[in-house]
């Protein structure tokens, strides 16, 4: 690993900066992890405990292994200066006005596509992409799952002595038809429908936000 | 689980608690870290700031925090597996807490748990939007797409409950 101090301008060791970096990455390598623990929040909706027995106890291992052998591959296959790595969380700094994207194609951050772009298969990189944004779409749906049946199980237990208790208690409402908290459903997936649509207005939320911390930071 | 650990009834709620704990603190810590990231840096350093994990750990570094992280998932996951085979529970991780651990660490566990999953549920949209531009889709596709139409379709989707078949909500593939 070689050590690089473009990162940051900052005068500590060598040794301390790459640690750093190290130690930044985890969480982002943590957050593909995200969701590990999901069948437990499962197991009691599935039709028989015993079913998830072996794919629970499965499940860790084939993800970690599939997660190695694609870093190995996407790390053999992309250089770590490459053009094509996102700028800084663009999916959520980014606006429309000062989206500089990769120039060259193809058009995406993501390691998988490029790794298949820069091994020469084109058409393999836009299936890939077309898999990835299946794969991320069904795991905004596992998100939504999971965060209604916590909302629920939650407020079932709030008592219902006063107005506000009522109120949060209602959340555990369950249609009887279908066995769906459809009120914490509804409550999980509005609490944070608008926070995308952020994005649109270049320069006025999230990146006065920014610049108002660098200030903070630089002080 | 060495034997040890099970015959101390202590250490054994000490074990349980920890890999309990560890999923939700690394889903908050990165849900943190995603938002932390986003206001720390002004726009216009943004060229300078291109940060992938590759990026920033270098590939030897990237395939080291994926065995570590790695590893961190295979020892909650098999904890995880171990307790609901044991214990099936409504609302497991939670319940789990409050039963072996403390009743009131139970309750913030579970708020945060709800914020971390309903606020990855508009990030993953976001990320389906941002995986769209490889097709060159504007902005305004992008938007009635991934951050109207699809939440909409996904909530729909869940109102109809957990089935065996060709949509089924749970999924284990995660970006």
């Amino acid at each position: 690993v070689k050590p690089y101090g473009s990162y940051y301008n900052i005068p500590i060791g060598q040794l301390g900066l790459r640690l750093t970096k190290h130690s930044y990455s985890l969480p982002l390598v943590a957050y593909s992890f995200l969701g590990i623990e999901v069948i437990a929040v499962a197991a009691f909706e599935a039709k028989k405990s015993s079913y998830l027995r072996w794919p629970s106890r499965v499940i860790a291992y084939v993800i970690f292994l599939l997660y190695f052998l694609c870093t190995i591959g996407e790390t053999l296959t992309v250089g770590w200066r490459s053009k094509h790595l996102p700028m800084i969380y663009e999916g959520l700094a980014n606006s429309t006005t000062t989206a500089s994207g990769p120039t060259t194609p193809p058009n995406s951050t993501s390691l998988a596509v490029t790794a298949a772009w820069a091994a020469g298969y084109h058409n393999l990189a836009g299936f890939l992409n077309g898999c990835l944004i299946f794969s991320v779409l069904s795991a905004s749906n596992t998100s939504l799952y999971v965060s209604s049946r916590t909302l629920y199980g939650l407020t079932r237990e709030i008592p219902d002595t006063n107005w506000l208790g009522r109120k949060l208690h209602s959340l555990s409402f369950v249609v009887r038809q279908t066995g769906v908290p459809a009120t914490a459903l509804l409550f999980s997936a509005i609490s944070f429908f608008w926070l995308p649509f952020l994005q649109l207005k270049a320069g006025y939320a999230i990146q006065d936000v920014s610049s108002n911390n660098r200030q903070n930071a630089l002080r | 689980v060495p034997l040890i650990f099970l015959e101390n009834e202590f250490l054994t709620k000490v074990l349980r608690s920890s890999s309990l704990l560890a999923p939700l603190l690394v889903a908050e810590y990165s849900t943190t870290m995603e938002v932390f990231a986003t206001t720390l840096h002004a726009p216009e350093r943004k060229a300078y700031l291109r940060i992938e994990s590759l990026e920033v750990a270098g590939p030897a570094g990237l395939i080291l925090s994926v065995i570590a992280i790695g590893f961190v998932a295979i020892f909650v996951s098999e904890c995880i597996s171990e307790l609901s085979q044991q214990f099936p529970a409504p609302n497991a991780i939670v319940e789990y807490v409050k039963t072996f651990v403390d009743k009131d660490l139970g309750w913030v566990v579970g708020i945060a748990y709800w914020y971390a999953f309903a606020s990855v549920f508009a990030v993953q949209n976001l990320a389906a939007a941002e995986l769209s531009k490889y097709w060159g889709l504007s902005q305004t596709f992008q938007t009635l797409a991934f951050y109207g139409l699809a939440p909409l379709v996904i909530l729909t989707l869940n109102f109809f409950g957990v089935y065996v078949g060709l949509v089924s909500p749970i999924s284990f593939v995660y970006g």
